[in-house]
């Protein structure tokens, strides 16, 4: 056994116990948001995907600008012409610039996409909160609505009222939102109910938390998420079924702009002049591709549980 | 055959999160003898259940790591040195666990009896049908009620207590030498954990297999434990027997942990005393005594060096500078009779 | 008892579901500007034009024909095609229903079964180059739709190098010949699949390895593989199991993309030609039918759930 050491009157003196508070944390606290971003900031997918966005976003609002070149007029001399210097993307059956009308009808078709998934939001969110708010009879014939409504197959819904409105944007905004909300409102309804049943939310009615300061602090943050979530996993559906439905000859009407419409009208010269269908359908997957990668390291950046 | 069975030694776990490593358990070192309960204590987050883990090997490599150097002798045998043949033998049939949230460690789908039988089939020659028949004795024998008819059925259909009894059940299956039993008691009512403890007690004396109980409370341990082991911030701070650290704690921790347990002796008089503070975060350990921070005695030299282990009688050791001052101090409570007069 | 009240309880919910479905098609389908035999009357006298017109009730007041309808459905009479001599909705569905129906059940096998076997693969090698494999594949085949799978992959096997027919279906041996027909549309079908049955089944791995059961189950002794096999497997099949049906249903519509790339004479097919056509009879028919067998998925999907997790009866009907 080693010789046990006598402490020096220095070494014994005691310690002033203000010197450390002891309920001190030492990590420096951050916000559920601030978690998230940091997360987020640290995820390359992440990064890659709002870069790609950024991308698309600049080509969508100056890619015609830049490009430069007429894109409405027709002319019979340039039909078909292969990507070169003048036209990047070429030209189509009408010798109109490509480059250029593939970033207008991006533009449209975001802007369709973005709109959609805004109504669903809003929608769902404003029946699934009524929902859970009144509760009893309200709550069970909303339900009752709701659960008939979901049942509807929805590309047989969309493409009987696209029938009825017409070919028009308003007319897809509407086939599109007609179903699309019961998700959300099912998913709210049923966070906003497990959060108010919650024990830190009856804690906080306990100690007086005025409702505003429960909606903000607590009800907000944990279905701000979801939402988030649920815009960035729509927005790709949307960009899809509404080429799919331009494919079917049951989408928007060729006299306007978009993805979709640029895609049917590039898939019967696949074989001849095949970027006329490349371009729009690069341009299309990249967009979803890019969403549904934001959408994936989102989940993981506002999900708590991987806090660390 | 040494009276020794497992013995613990050096052992350091760390597990790498984003915001660095974390050192759960650095440098332990215990033994376990044969036939014995020993009892690891310590708050949440001091590393006794990564330690019971590390024990089964069910520790997840990654995020955890178990240091170099780091020993786990099971008969003589390094635990972590097990290939996948030896630790399927180990697992289950040699040592076994049960947890803290028996709802949780129930697969929900599969009925109960399966569960028990699961572990049967795969240390016996059984077949099915003998499985069932010894799962129905095993849940007689941890007193759940009808189990001919409760084998068929399925975790969510138990209450708390019975579903404990499952789990214990499911560990005693192949007789175990050693049992470890991690918080088995704490989701339970107080009426409940005696009975659960009781039952624990009674296998082991009837078995004599050894058993490592690990709790945050003390008050669990007093009548089951022969030796105690107390642990803070993933350190050894105190070790004896239950006697000596009930009646006789020497570091300043297990004081003020044996103050915090309510005495039926004193009806309701008494303050109960808490300890100020929270543990340090183990991603910096503090530099000296872990427990420095929170201490009432801390001197400049707690902040400063790790302390020296000092022996007591009887195997009693407590990690603590208090006991190298030139003589006793004053406001202390601590005696320092016992301390080996070697300088 | 409670049992049978709830599938009771369901069934009324499901024929309501399918009343209101049916009337507002026939609503929405009324309220079309023009009808199925503008075209077709033209040019042809006034007299010729209200005999047809009689023909198929279409002079009648917009209740009344409503109510024809409703009684119509309720008989299991759809009524006949006005823009398919001869058809009804049942010869239709008898003729084109197996040949969707064999394109979604090929798609759907392929494409669950390899999508589960990825799945598995990136569960339980997680963090090797298999897990980054399988999360960029199917990452990647989320992002294209099924239709430019499909126009790619006709116009490479079919268009260069000539492996396999372009469009066309086989018309002989209805469920099992000419499978080099069917090479094509089930690929482009399957990758959808394929990417969500993968991510599905990845996530659900994950999160039940996660659970303390698992730690239970290793500490028995048993090895990676019989616990991934009789605990893991298990429980991460429960949100597998009720998606699975959905996605029987989403089949049924989810192939008009690929039926049209392929000209493959199937009920999407017709559907989209019938609305466009507003040929009132067998868009009302169709979308009943598929409605029905839609809404008899999910119901079936809550029974399913019942029988893969003990935890839910049905009695309680909820989560």
């Amino acid at each position: 056994m080693a010789t046990m050491r006598t402490l020096t009157s220095a070494e014994a003196a005691r310690v002033d116990r203000s010197r450390f508070d002891a309920e001190k944390i030492d990590r420096p606290t951050i916000t559920f948001w601030q978690g998230a971003w940091i997360r987020l900031r640290k995820n390359p997918i992440a990064i890659a995907a709002m870069a790609m966005l950024g991308i698309l976003l600049f080509f969508i609002l100056f890619g015609p600008t830049i490009g430069g070149e007429n894109y409405i007029d027709i002319a019979p001399s340039m039909k078909n012409m292969p990507p070169d210097g003048t036209h990047w993307f070429g030209t189509d059956a009408m010798g109109r610039d490509l480059f250029s009308r593939v970033w207008i009808g991006a533009r449209l078709s975001l802007l369709v996409a973005l709109v959609c998934a805004f109504i669903q939001i809003v929608v769902g969110c404003a029946y699934g909160g009524a929902m859970a708010y009144f509760g009893g009879v309200v709550d069970m014939v909303m339900m009752r609505i709701l659960e008939i409504v979901i049942s509807f197959p929805s590309l047989l819904v969309t493409l009987l009222v696209m029938m009825v409105v017409g070919k028009n944007v308003p007319g897809l905004l509407v086939a599109m939102s007609i179903t699309s909300w019961c998700g959300t409102a099912r998913q709210m309804r049923g966070q906003l109910m497990q959060l108010r049943e919650s024990e830190y939310v009856q804690a906080a009615q306990m100690i007086g938390a005025s409702p505003v300061r429960i909606i903000t602090k607590h009800l907000l943050p944990n279905t701000v998420s979801i939402l988030i979530l649920n815009l960035c996993s729509s927005i790709p559906g949307y960009i899809f079924t509404e080429a799919s439905l331009s494919f079917l000859g049951m989408g928007l009407s060729n006299d306007v702009i978009s993805l979709g419409v640029l895609i049917s009208e590039g898939k019967a010269k696949l074989s001849f002049y095949p970027w006329e269908l490349v371009f729009p359908t690069v341009v299309l997957c990249v967009a979803v591709l890019a969403f549904n990668l934001l959408g994936d390291a989102l989940r993981d950046a506002l999900d708590p549980r991987t806090h660390q | 055959m040494s009276e020794l069975l497992l013995q613990v030694k050096d052992l350091a776990v760390s597990y790498h999160g984003y915001a660095g490593e974390v050192q759960s358990v650095r440098r332990v070192s215990f033994t376990v003898d044969r036939g014995e309960t020993l009892a690891v204590v310590g708050e949440s987050g001091c590393g006794k259940s990564v330690t019971a883990k590390t024990i089964m090997r069910l520790l997840q490599t990654p995020p955890a790591e178990i240091k170099e150097g780091s020993q786990i002798l099971f008969d003589g045998e390094d635990v972590l040195r097990f290939d996948k043949k030896r630790l399927a033998d180990y697992r289950g049939g040699e040592a076994a666990i049960i947890f803290q949230d028996a709802l949780a460690a129930l697969n929900p789908t599969m009925t109960v009896g399966n569960q028990i039988c699961e572990n049967l089939l795969h240390h016996s020659k059984m077949t099915k049908k003998e499985a069932m028949e010894k799962a129905v004795d095993l849940l007689r024998m941890v007193g759940i009620p009808q189990p001919e008819r409760r084998v068929k059925q399925y975790p969510h259909e138990f209450s708390g207590g019975m579903r404990q009894r499952v789990m214990i059940a499911i560990a005693f299956a192949c007789s175990p030498k050693l049992l470890i039993a991690d918080e088995p008691t704490t989701a339970l009512d107080v009426t409940i954990q005696a009975q659960i403890m009781d039952l624990i007690k009674q296998w082991q004396e009837k078995s004599g297999a050894s058993v490592i109980l690990i709790t945050h409370d003390l008050g669990v341990v007093a009548n089951i434990a022969k030796r105690i082991v107390v642990m803070y911030a993933g350190k050894i701070v105190e070790r004896g027997d239950s006697r000596s650290i009930f009646y006789n704690p020497k570091h300043p921790y297990t004081n003020a942990l044996l103050e915090a347990v309510p005495r039926l002796d004193l009806k309701n008089k008494q303050v109960l005393a808490s300890i100020e503070g929270t543990p340090p975060d183990l991603i910096n350990p503090p530099k000296g005594c872990p427990f420095s921070t929170r201490c009432k005695y801390c001197m400049e030299i707690c902040c400063q060096e790790e302390p020296p282990v000092i022996p007591f009688e009887e195997g009693h050791e407590a990690s603590c500078w208090l006991y190298c001052l030139e003589k006793p101090c004053e406001d202390a409570p601590f005696t320092w009779e016992g301390r080996s007069n070697d300088r | 008892m409670k049992t049978l009240i709830y599938f009771a309880r369901r069934l009324l919910i499901m024929l309501l579901t399918l009343f209101i479905i049916a009337t507002a098609t026939f609503f929405l389908l009324a309220a079309t500007p023009g009808d199925a035999l503008s075209a077709r009357v033209e040019r042809l006298p006034d007299v010729v034009a209200e005999r047809l017109y009689a023909k198929y009730g279409l002079d009648r007041p917009i209740m009344e024909r409503y109510v024809n309808t409703m009684t119509g459905l309720l008989q299991g009479d759809f009524g006949d095609s006005i823009i398919y001599e001869g058809q009804t909705v049942q010869s239709i569905i008898r003729e084109k229903g197996p040949i969707s129906a064999r394109l979604g059940i090929q798609q759907m096998l392929l494409g669950v079964t390899v999508g589960l076997l990825l799945g598995i693969l990136a569960a339980v090698k997680k963090g090797t180059i298999w897990d980054y494999l399988v999360v960029a594949l199917s990452i990647l085949l989320i992002s294209v739709p099924n239709l430019v799978f499909a126009l790619m992959l006709q116009q490479v096997f079919a268009g260069n190098l000539k492996w396999f027919p372009v469009i066309g279906w086989p018309r002989e041996n209805i469920w099992f010949g000419g499978w080099e027909y069917t090479v094509l549309p089930t690929l482009a079908g399957c990758f959808g699949y394929i990417a969500s049955y993968a991510r599905l089944l990845k996530a659900s791995m994950l999160d039940v390895m996660n659970q303390d059961y698992i730690l239970t189950a290793e500490s028995k002794g048993l090895s990676r593989g019989e616990v991934i096999r009789h605990h893991v497997l298990r429980n991460s099949f429960i949100p597998i199991v009720t998606q699975l049906p959905m996605s029987v249903a989403m089949c049924i519509t989810g192939s008009f993309f690929i039926e049209s790339v392929f000209s493959i004479p199937g009920l999407g097919l017709y559907y989209v030609e019938a609305v466009a056509a507003q040929d009132i009879p067998i868009v009302m028919g169709q979308t009943v039918i598929l409605s029905a067998i839609y809404i008899a998925v999910v119901f079936l999907t809550d029974i399913l759930y019942t029988i893969v997790d003990p935890r839910i009866r049905i009695a309680g009907g909820k989560r």
